[in-house]
């Protein structure tokens, strides 16, 4: 069978089937190589401790959100001085952000998220 | 690529120098690329498992022991590493016997295709591979292709020496028929 095997019909013909990768096969092989070997490691944009702070933040909200949807009546003691306070701070800022245009406030915003955004991507570093 | 040349470029790649290793990947990325193709079956998937190949090679080349030659631990890497890619056990076979045929018709063959353009007949075999099963197709590359040995066969794809001679034997009958097809074929929309 070894000699069956050892025709040179088929071997003429299999050489004539090689094919090749794409241009830049070497260069990219090389650069993968260069990259593993320097190690870059890339980290996730947000980390645990910026997940929790988004996690308390999101919370601090619902709880402010139900506390002023909640009838006064039902909210005593130090609670209410609390809310009162609360609501002093959030009339000073509304009255601030009322004598604004909605075009700046919506660019202060705007800007103020990619600035926020620009400063977690800026996180990526070679470990 | 001699073995000589590649036992000095992976000396000074041992040695740190890395660009030394661009030299190995030329003389071997043809086979490497031809091998994953024969498996995955596209060029994009096979030009990912052949780079996969290279940097695993690169990777892990301190524990090339110079055993056997460095084609056939590379194409041991590429075969694991394509067959992990069509994420099955075992390449696809067939198992039926695909009949007798005698010398005259791989004569008949080859003279055939002798009488078209090389393009043409690069097609055409690129078909009849293409229509074996992956194993039969990795088979036959290896061994008239690449012109690895039966007992380097069998270092590379784990399979036993008798079971690559019968492979072999079947996969080049199965080569010569699917050919005789694809030309019969071609002569009947001619006619």
């Amino acid at each position: 069978m070894q000699n069956e095997l050892n025709d040179k019909h088929t071997k003429k013909l299999l050489q004539k089937s090689a094919e090749k990768p794409s241009k830049g096969f070497s260069a990219s092989v090389m650069e993968r190589i260069a990259a593993a070997k320097e190690g870059i490691v890339y980290q996730p944009v947000f980390s645990k401790k910026t997940w929790f702070l988004i996690a308390a933040m999101f919370v601090g909200l619902l709880v402010v959100s139900f506390v002023f949807s909640s009838p006064s009546a039902e909210i005593t003691g130090k609670a209410a001085e609390i809310k009162a306070n609360a609501k002093a701070i959030i009339g000073t800022v509304n009255g601030f952000f009322g004598s604004l245009s909605p075009t700046v406030v919506i660019s202060v915003a705007v800007l103020g998220l990619l600035f926020f955004a620009d400063f977690f991507l800026k996180k990526k570093r070679a470990a | 690529m001699s073995q000589q040349e590649d036992l000095y470029y992976i000396q000074r790649v041992l040695n740190g120098d890395m660009a030394a290793f661009e030299f190995l990947v030329d003389g071997h990325q043809e086979m490497v690329f031809t091998i994953a193709l024969r498996i995955v079956r596209n060029r994009e998937d096979a030009e990912e498992v052949a780079q996969d190949t290279f940097v695993k090679a690169y990777q892990s080349l301190s524990s090339f022991k110079q055993e056997s030659k460095f084609s056939t631990w590379l194409y041991r890497i590429v075969y694991n590493t394509a067959i992990s890619k069509t994420r099955k056990k075992q390449l696809e076979t067939a198992a039926e016997d695909v009949g007798e045929y005698g010398d005259h018709v791989m004569e008949q063959t080859v003279s055939q295709l002798d009488q078209i353009k090389m393009e043409e007949q690069k097609q055409y075999i690129s078909a009849a591979l293409e229509a074996l099963p992956q194993e039969e197709a990795t088979l036959i590359t290896l061994y008239y292709l690449s012109e690895n040995s039966v007992e380097e066969i069998h270092e590379i794809t784990g399979l036993s020496k008798a079971n690559v001679k019968v492979k072999l034997y079947r996969s080049r009958k199965r080569l010569y028929i699917e050919l005789q097809r694809l030309l019969k074929n071609e002569m009947l929309e001619i006619l």
